[in-house]
């Protein structure tokens, strides 16, 4: 791997602990295995649940028979959705997006209908795990098939079958009369569109279609609940968001958030598809039911075909240019799949199809549309990948009909500072130019690629980036480290980007700070991690518990020294005053004898989109017997602000076009015509291996955010956006097809190439 | 006063795409604009506060805070609320 900081975009801050890479905090108990994933917790007394499914994928419930199941020895409680709390039709903003609760309480058990095959029924608690699953299979279910739609586009017509009778179509025109499985239109306009055709040279329009993707994190969902006796609850639980399930299980089973605690465990992976609860609300009914600790572990094919993945979508992107090259006009139309329920990620994509250009004149349309397939989640920059695809993959064409080098083309087009955004904001300063330049200027792009079958392609991507809120303290212990308390759980090493930030402010080093993720009763709120947030907010919290800690620092050490606090001075973690002088560690030493505990505290809300961009530069070369792509050269650059942690911005830039490139070449849900997935196993649902990829080059860009004091902005979604555009770009230089639809499998390709020189 | 960037959905109402409008909050602006154009503020308001399905872009700052300051130079947009993953 080669990784590159883009000399001409490096902040000219000099840090002592940012920019470095210590060994991260965790390190020791991930790699001997002795961090404690949620199935590792055995708790006194437990029992285990199992979830009748649905085996339609439209169904009426007509009865549920529980008697069977609750005779077998060993079961100790049933439970269905009459044991919930009768849901209200309310909808809360998680911060992260929002969640009609009727909405997720009938996607946590089915009422009266069964909307996707593995729609959650039922469940039942068990002495252990096998005998759990078999009482399962005794709960009787009759059901009544019905009609079920599985295509976005079959699903928006009038006579489609309708998955919920009285979804009106939320709008901010007049709503429509009637109901229909369109849960939302928005509509974005800028300046005059059909003066913005009229003005171009050249105008290219075309359909677009992705295939609905998993996440694919290695750990499913689990989760041990404890509904005490004296009405407190506890979860331990795998989550991007231990306050956000606290939230959505106060609001579905009608009770306080102080009676509940959620512990979050160590997790392995969630991008997105970890934030909505599933089996968190049945284990804890369970565990009240029996009265005793529950734990319900979902199998893989559970996890594919009953959580969240990212949409199947319908695109078509329209784009006009002068034959100089400036982009005159776009018009998007675009669909997407929410799955069985409203709320899918059509929002963002439709704010992101033109986001990397400055379009003068610009139309989108987007369509939320309810089909019979598990409630789609965020993936990852959600949204943004979809998009991404069409509009680059037109972009690409614009430039080759107007014989202009692609990623001149898109300098000559890209977002800037002052740029409007067709869905209205101005971007304040953000880093696509410096990318576009720092590919142009890579080894990369530099070396001609040669051969047959041999293609290389380019692509843009956005992603907005998000603040909201987060809570830390921070406390002095009388060695002079500090222990760092945070609730934004860790995924890809936040506990140590979190603490080098607290460190530098402190003049101390990372390994001085000791970072802790605790639970709910233990923090203050703190939103998810996601959104490529907590780097940059949790780590701006940081920062004011380090302002905080360096305060009351300095008023002991005047106490100390016997002076007034304004007569201490602090440079590099050293303080000063009335002739003497202490490092941070040796004054903590002295505090702690004479002084009271030092406890710092930082609580913030940015309010603010980071804004980050990343371009890719891959080369590929096409098998034309097999049709399989091989990836021979993969550079991904990126805007990072301000890198805290090289590595970690590597692996994430790195994860995320790894999952891109999935996207790209493999990665589908396969339906059979009775709405069945028939590929619910990492056996059958093709994720890129080691075998799969090159080493991933990276190129990190610093244009940094003026919204935080060491310029940070979030890096773990944008990575997955250029991709699969890329990819598609690469293959068309390589056989001259032009790809419409992912994934671009092995036999898509094959045929498509088969279809050019057969002339079909 | 601040400038209003009107939603496509919602310019029927206005017969424009931008309004200037005056206020020295979200609230009051949104509380003007129906003055004007009578209907406008429960296309974008449930039950007194913002849809939970909108976000506001106040200059640079995104929030659903109706409270947030503007002046004669604020641009206000909505926004659909977002989601990250």
């Amino acid at each position: 791997m080669s990784t590159e900081v883009a000399p001409d975009t490096q902040t000219p801050a000099t840090y002592k602990v940012i920019g470095t890479r210590p060994v991260r905090h965790d390190s020791a108990d991930k790699v001997t295995g002795k961090a404690v994933y949620t199935d590792d917790l055995h708790v006194p007394n437990m029992v285990f649940g199992a979830f009748v499914r649905s085996p339609h994928a439209h169904a009426r419930i007509v009865s549920i028979d529980t008697s069977d199941a609750e005779k077998m020895p060993g079961v100790l409680a049933t439970c269905t959705s009459a044991d919930l709390p009768d849901p209200w039709d309310k909808v809360d903003n998680l911060g992260e997006g929002c969640v009609n609760y009727a909405h997720l309480s009938g996607n946590v058990l089915a009422r009266n209908k069964a909307l996707y095959k593995g729609h959650a029924v039922a469940a039942v608690a068990a002495t252990d795990s096998y005998l759990a699953q078999e009482a399962a299979r005794r709960i009787r279910v009759e059901y009544e098939p019905l009609p079920a739609t599985m295509c976005v586009q079959d699903a928006m017509r009038n006579d489609a079958p309708l998955l919920h009778d009285e979804l009106i179509t939320h709008t901010l025109d007049d709503k429509p009369a009637r109901p229909s499985n369109i849960a939302s239109h928005i509509q974005f306009e800028k300046g005059n569109v059909d003066e913005g055709f009229a003005a171009a040279d050249v105008v290219i329009e075309r359909e677009f279609k992705t295939a609905t993707v998993h996440q694919g994190y290695i750990e499913p969902h689990v989760s041990v609940a404890l509904w005490n006796e004296d009405g407190r609850l506890k979860i331990w639980t795998a989550t991007q968001g231990s306050f956000v399930v606290r939230q959505q299980m106060a609001e579905l089973l009608k009770m306080p958030v102080s009676q509940i605690t959620i512990v979050p465990c160590e997790i392995g992976g969630g991008f997105g598809g970890k934030i909505s609860v599933y089996e968190q609300p049945v284990a804890a009914v369970l565990s009240r039911k029996c009265g005793r600790p529950v734990k319900i572990m979902m199998q893989r094919d559970e996890v594919f075909e009953a959580t969240g993945p990212t949409p199947a979508s319908f695109m078509r992107v329209k784009l006009g240019a002068t034959k100089d090259g400036k982009l005159t006009a776009g018009k998007a139309w675009l669909a997407f799949d929410a799955g069985a329920f409203p709320g899918g990620v059509i929002g963002p994509g439709a704010m992101c199809v033109f986001s990397c250009y400055d379009l003068p004149h610009a139309t989108v349309d987007g369509f939320d549309v309810v089909l019979n397939k598990p409630k789609t989640q965020a993936y990852r920059a959600p949204g943004s990948t979809h998009v991404a695809f069409a509009t680059e993959c037109v972009i690409d064409e614009l430039a080759e009909r107007l014989k202009i080098d692609p990623i001149e083309f898109r300098l000559n087009n890209a977002a800037k500072e002052g740029t409007r955004r067709v869905d209205g904001p101005v971007y304040p300063r953000v880093g696509l130019v410096e990318c576009l330049q720092a590919i142009q200027e890579s080894d990369h792009w530099k070396t001609p690629l040669t051969g047959p079958n041999r293609g290389r392609g380019v692509a843009c991507g956005f992603w907005f980036n998000c603040g909201l809120k987060s809570s830390v303290t921070a406390n002095v212990n009388a060695d002079g480290t500090v222990t760092l308390v945070e609730g934004s759980t860790d995924i890809g090493g936040t506990r140590t980007s979190i603490a080098m930030q607290l460190a530098e402010t402190l003049g101390i080093t990372a390994e001085d700070v000791i970072p802790q993720v605790v639970d709910t009763d233990s923090v203050g709120f703190t939103d998810v991690t996601g959104g490529s947030r907590t780097t940059f907010a949790t780590g701006l919290a940081a920062h004011e518990a380090a302002l905080d800690i360096q305060k009351q620092m300095v008023e002991q050490a005047a106490q100390i020294w016997e002076c007034s606090p304004d007569e201490v001075t602090v440079a590099d973690g050293v303080y000063q005053g009335n002739g003497k002088s202490l490092s941070f560690k040796a004054l903590a030493v002295e505090a702690d004898k004479v002084g009271i505990p030092i406890v710092g505290r930082g609580v913030v809300d940015p309010q603010c989109s980071t804004n980050a961009f990343a371009v890719n530069l891959v080369d590929v070369e096409v098998d034309p017997e097999t049709g399989k792509v091989t990836i021979l050269r993969f550079t991904v650059c990126q805007d990072a602000g301000k890198a805290i942690h090289p590595s970690y911005v590597e692996g994430q830039m790195q994860g995320g076009s790894a999952q891109g490139i999935g996207w790209a070449l493999n990665e589908e849900y396969f339906y059979g015509d009775d709405g069945h997935m028939r590929n619910a196993s990492f056996l059958d649902y093709r994720m890129p291996t080691c075998y799969d990829l090159p080493m991933i080059d990276t190129i990190i860009v610093e244009v940094a955010n003026p919204d935080h004091p060491y310029g940070v902005r979030g890096v773990g979604e944008v990575p997955i956006v250029p991709p699969p555009p890329a990819i598609a770009n690469a293959i068309y230089r390589a056989t001259g097809v032009r790809f419409f639809e992912l994934p671009m499998s092995p036999p898509t390709v094959w045929n498509a190439i088969k279809g050019q020189t057969t002339g079909e | 006063m601040a400038i209003v960037f009107i939603p496509s959905q919602l310019q029927k109402l206005t017969g424009t795409a931008q309004v200037e409008v005056e206020g020295d909050t979200v609230r009051a602006v949104v509380e003007q604009m129906e003055k004007q154009f009578p209907g406008i503020q429960q296309r974008l308001f449930e039950d007194d506060q913002l849809s939970p399905t909108l976000q506001l872009s106040v200059d640079h700052v995104m929030t659903r805070a109706l409270s947030t300051s503007v002046t004669p130079s604020t641009e206000i947009h909505f926004l659909p609320v977002i989601g990250g993953g």
